[in-house]
């Protein structure tokens, strides 16, 4: 089976999927606080999940199922980094990145 | 997966969260979970050796059962048995202890599952299972310097698994399928246009992979967070997850890309000489004991891609497979004897372990048995594993990258041997003799696993038999 490119709808999905996955990599590295940087890692992993769910009406079902596998998997990093965020803030008062420097060669 | 070993991943994984349950309702002590926890690892143990050649196959689509992953299956679960111990003894003070040694034995169970991944997806859900519960093993003992390091492992790998998914929806939107073979066979009548769409998405997929091998580019946070970590913890991340992760990257590579071999193979041959120069120049200059094994582990990395970017030579899987084998062992071995000197005799330096052979002669042979292993000094199998990985490079024609690589073998000597010279030829300052003497019975543990390094580095057939035998299913 061939990528259709010329496909005209496809083409617009792709453009939103890697538009998310570059707009999610960007607040990845320029953001300066710990909740926006999770926010942008959620935004990478929807993009690709955009794409899969629109290539699933050429391949048949697949794809939409695995993009809820990927939707439970992003609400368990969440999880995990909000609890990092909560412990950090509460106890240590840190929210921003750029305040953990204590581990350097 | 065959159903015997499916039911033993069950009972790793129920163990690790029935065992802290039951331990809260009959208020049993800590020696009794730890014998709980040692009864749930010995019967998965037996259903894994069972399961050689016993067993009606499950979900065939997802996952695979072959030699390979049933002699890694051991591997794992007895190096895991050991670092279970050895958390147990170093991390005895902590109050939630149960809960640590459940969510590692969940985790532990992930990086089984790893191991028999046939599908792209299953290997997501595998890796994840490996991952998700680790960033919390981190936090161990919580403090500021854990929490730092915890964090920046978990944007790694969030990051990764976001790198995994776009490139699994880019294979997806080409091949239709998530299945390796039906991937390969996709791609191998994709016209110019999609292979150069395809590109995007095997950088995605390299990038997600090549953050849990920690290869050249995304190294960054290894160190930090194998430092920054519990050292037990660590001797989990840098020896078991790792070497977990590289069998399935095979499967990836050989079979799901394999139609490519050429494009990618010199691409992972600059990755490996970047990685394993990279690693071992900064471990050069460390001083702590920790920080010289995390940055090892990265020149390690790069000798497993090594086997990767040989891929037109018949032995590249057998080198890989080894190296992962004994990488398990011996990575494993080090991190925890870094764990009982930090936790027993407070060392972390180089300096610190000056004339430690004259205080405990025991644990200062098992770190010399491991480090040589590593260094790749006969008779272990790090050793043999570094001969079939270089074999392997100059017969895919590659005679420059094994060159590199022994010349970088040549160079990683220096650190290692000189950790242990400074533990025999220098006379002991000023270390004091533990009150606490419960390190014996977790340095015999891992006394085995050193063992099992000089073992392997013998007795060669069965890896080698498993990974040929495991090579026949590749399409070549």
């Amino acid at each position: 089976m061939n990528f259709q490119f010329s496909h005209e709808p496809m083409f617009w999905f792709l453009l939103v999927t890697f538009s998310l996955v570059a707009i999610g990599i960007y607040g990845l590295l320029a953001r300066k606080s710990i909740l926006k940087m999770i926010i942008s890692v959620e935004i990478v992993v929807n993009g690709a999940n955009v794409g899969l769910a629109a290539f699933a009406t050429q391949h048949g079902a697949d794809g939409v199922i695995i993009a809820f596998f990927a939707i439970a998997l992003a609400a368990l990093e969440v999880a995990v980094g909000l609890t990092l965020l909560i412990v950090l803030a509460r106890k240590y008062g840190i929210t921003f990145p750029e305040k953990l420097n204590n581990l350097k060669w | 997966m065959n159903c015997v070993i499916f039911s033993g991943l069950l009972f790793l994984s129920f163990g690790g969260l029935l065992v802290p349950i039951i331990g809260n309702l009959f208020k049993l002590s800590k020696e009794w979970i730890l014998n709980l926890y040692m009864l749930v690892f010995l019967i998965a143990g037996l259903l894994f050796v069972y399961g050689f050649g016993n067993g009606h196959p499950l979900f065939p689509n997802l996952f695979t059962t072959d030699t390979v992953s049933l002699l890694m299956t051991l591997f794992v679960w007895f190096t895991g048995a050991v670092v279970l111990l050895t958390i147990y003894n170093t991390l005895k003070d902590v109050e939630n202890l149960p809960e640590i040694l459940g969510v590692f034995t969940i985790s532990l169970s992930g990086a089984i599952m790893t191991l028999y991944a046939n599908n792209f997806v299953s290997l997501l859900v595998a890796l994840e299972l490996m991952t998700i519960p680790s960033y919390y093993l981190i936090l161990a003992r919580l403090n500021i310097i854990t929490l730092e390091s915890a964090t920046k492992y978990f944007f790694n790998g969030a990051l990764a698994t976001g790198f995994y998914l776009l490139g699994l929806m880019v294979i997806y939107s080409i091949a239709g399928s998530f299945e390796f073979s039906a991937v390969n066979k996709a791609l191998a009548s994709a016209d110019h246009l999609g292979l150069i769409y395809f590109a995007f998405g095997f950088i995605a997929l390299l990038a997600a992979l090549g953050f849990k091998l920690s290869i050249a580019p995304f190294h960054f946070y290894a160190p930090d967070v194998y430092t920054g970590a519990p050292a037990s913890v660590a001797a989990y991340l840098a020896g078991i997850a790792k070497s977990a992760a590289a069998i399935p990257i095979i499967r990836v590579f050989f079979e799901a890309f394999q139609f490519q071999k050429e494009d990618w193979a010199i691409l992972l041959a600059i990755l490996a000489v970047v990685t394993m120069t990279v690693g071992n120049l900064l471990a050069l200059a460390q001083q702590n004991v920790a920080r010289i094994l995390a940055y090892s582990s990265v020149a390690h990395a790069g000798y497993l891609l090594v086997g990767f970017a040989a891929a037109a030579s018949g032995l590249a899987v057998t080198g890989i497979v080894y190296q992962a084998a004994a990488y398990v062992l011996m990575k494993a071995g080090a991190f925890l004897i870094v764990t009982l000197l930090i936790y027993y005799y407070g060392i972390k330096t180089r300096e610190q372990l000056r004339g430690f052979a004259k205080v405990n002669p025991f644990m200062a042979l098992v770190f010399t048995i491991l480090l040589l292993s590593l260094a790749g000094v006969p008779p272990t199998a790090g050793f043999i594993a570094k001969v079939y990985l270089f074999q392997a490079a100059v017969d895919a024609g590659m005679a420059w990258l094994a060159f590199i690589g022994l010349l970088n073998s040549a160079f990683a000597v220096a650190y290692y041997l000189w950790i242990i010279k400074e533990m025999y030829l220098e006379e002991p300052s000023n270390i004091s003799k533990p009150a606490d003497t419960s390190f014996v019975i977790p340095t015999a543990a891992v006394g085995l696993l050193a063992a099992l390094t000089i073992l392997f580095g013998i007795w060669v057939t069965p890896i080698v038999k498993a990974s040929l035998a495991f090579t026949q299913l590749l399409p070549f």
